[in-house]
């Protein structure tokens, strides 16, 4: 028995090692995105340096891809747009988020961190994503679009050519007449 | 009808002002038309894609209408002074063959208007624009066209897509078979440029970033003087003819009481 307490005593501070952060859709953007790639959040500030596997799965399958990256360094807040430098004529910007690429258009996704730093791991919560549905062109519809306009101005403009030629007519009728 | 009662020369007086406003109408109608056919919004490209380009043959129509107009009302007003019943005979015929023109001018261009939907210039956006396949010369020359249209107004006048950028996402495109998704999701075109027509931030643009790319569509810079056109040759050529109408009245009246 004796053997066994410094494993339990490991596997207790191991458990004590996992946490859990929050990630979420990321505002600011065109919104619904894109039908191909979705922007994640990255991870918060203090997992910095820490590797990170990003897995996405279709949400009626078991399975999915991961991704595998380094956590980059926060420079002042995490948001998705930060000014790095701006003076003179030009602003150097700096964009923070991890794009999904690849994907099939019109397919709703499950999205969840895992983030290994030193001996801790920290895990996410698990978001749904959607990528915008894709038409095909056909679907587009060549109606016209049918105004009075239309209506009123043939009708009128045949009427007078009609009535100019029974007035020619008669405005002969009457000069041979004299 | 004796030539010199004062009423026989009211009437002359009346239907030679007539005859007068026919021949400025003709004038104004023929630089109107001028005007839309030199098509100062290079959207010419984009209607003859759509083999529905019949707004500018009425307007053709409407130039050699106008000065049709003008000449025949020179006829008109000489016939009406010298009270001849051949020169107004000659005037009858040349003015109905006229009109006719006019009416049909005016019709198609009321007609052709109702076709410019939002569907038509994104279906044909969609089909065109970056299709490279070699079907037909047409085919050819017309997407380079198209191509070459909304590259121009994409980048000039700050706007993207028929109804915006969605529209390259929403829908599957000859762009789109072209160009990666991940790179391209809407045509550079539609980024925020700096003075040297380079995007400001291209990553930020390709990531729909607001203020780094166009959200506003271009639809409206299309149709807007597209309907203006149509709407110049159908509904002042239909003003000209309602004149017309009266003033053929009132000279076939005259002519019918002219003494032989």
């Amino acid at each position: 028995m004796a053997f066994l307490t410094p494993t339990l005593l490991l596997l207790v501070l191991l458990d004590l090692g996992a946490a859990e952060f929050n990630i979420s859709s990321i505002s600011g953007l065109l919104s619904p995105a894109l039908a191909e790639s979705f922007l994640v959040a990255l991870p918060p500030c203090h997992l910095t340096g820490g590797k990170a596997t990003l897995t996405v799965r279709r949400t009626n399958e078991s399975t999915g891809l991961t991704h595998n990256f380094m956590v980059p360094p926060c420079r002042g807040q995490r948001d998705l747009v930060n000014v790095v430098y701006s003076g003179g004529s030009f602003t150097v910007t700096r964009l923070d988020a991890y794009q999904v690429t690849n994907l099939v258009p019109g397919t709703s996704y499950y999205v969840s961190y895992s983030v290994v730093k030193g001996n801790a791991v920290e895990s996410s919560n698990r978001v749904q994503m959607a990528t915008l549905p894709r038409r095909k062109v056909e679907t587009l519809g060549l109606g016209m679009a049918r105004t009075g306009g239309m209506i009123v101005i043939t009708v009128l403009l045949s009427v007078a050519m009609f009535l100019l030629v029974v007035g020619f007519i008669v405005a002969l009728a009457l000069g041979a007449r004299k | 009808m004796a030539k010199g009662d004062s009423s026989v020369r009211c009437f002359q007086g009346l239907l030679i002002f007539g005859n007068v406003i026919i021949g400025m109408c003709g004038i104004a109608l023929t630089a109107e038309c001028i005007f839309f056919v030199s098509d100062q919004h290079s959207l010419y490209p984009l209607l003859e894609a759509t083999d529905n380009d019949d707004i500018y043959g009425a307007a053709w129509i409407g130039i050699f209408v106008g000065i049709c107009l003008f000449c025949l009302s020179v006829l008109g007003i000489v016939g009406i002074m010298k009270s001849s019943r051949k020169i107004l005979l000659v005037y009858f015929i040349l003015m109905f063959i006229v009109y006719a023109f006019e009416v049909a001018s005016s019709i198609t261009a009321a007609v052709q208007r109702d076709f410019f939907t939002t569907n038509l210039f994104l279906r044909q956006m969609l089909e065109r624009y970056q299709n490279k396949s070699q079907s037909n010369n047409d085919d050819i020359w017309k997407n380079r066209e198209v191509t070459k249209t909304w590259d121009r107004l994409m980048l000039l006048e700050k706007c993207c897509g028929v109804n915006g950028p969605s529209d390259w996402q929403k829908y599957k495109s000859a762009f789109r078979d072209v160009n990666n998704d991940a790179d391209y999701p809407w045509p550079h075109q539609c980024c925020v440029m700096d003075t040297l027509y380079k995007p400001l931030n291209l990553d930020a643009c390709k990531l729909g970033v607001s203020g780094y790319y166009h959200s506003k569509g271009c639809y409206e810079l299309i149709s807007g003087p597209m309907n203006r056109h149509a709407w110049g040759v159908a509904w002042f050529g239909f003003a000209i003819l309602c004149w017309t109408f009266c003033v053929l009245l009132g000279t076939m009246f005259y002519w019918s009481r002219i003494e032989y």
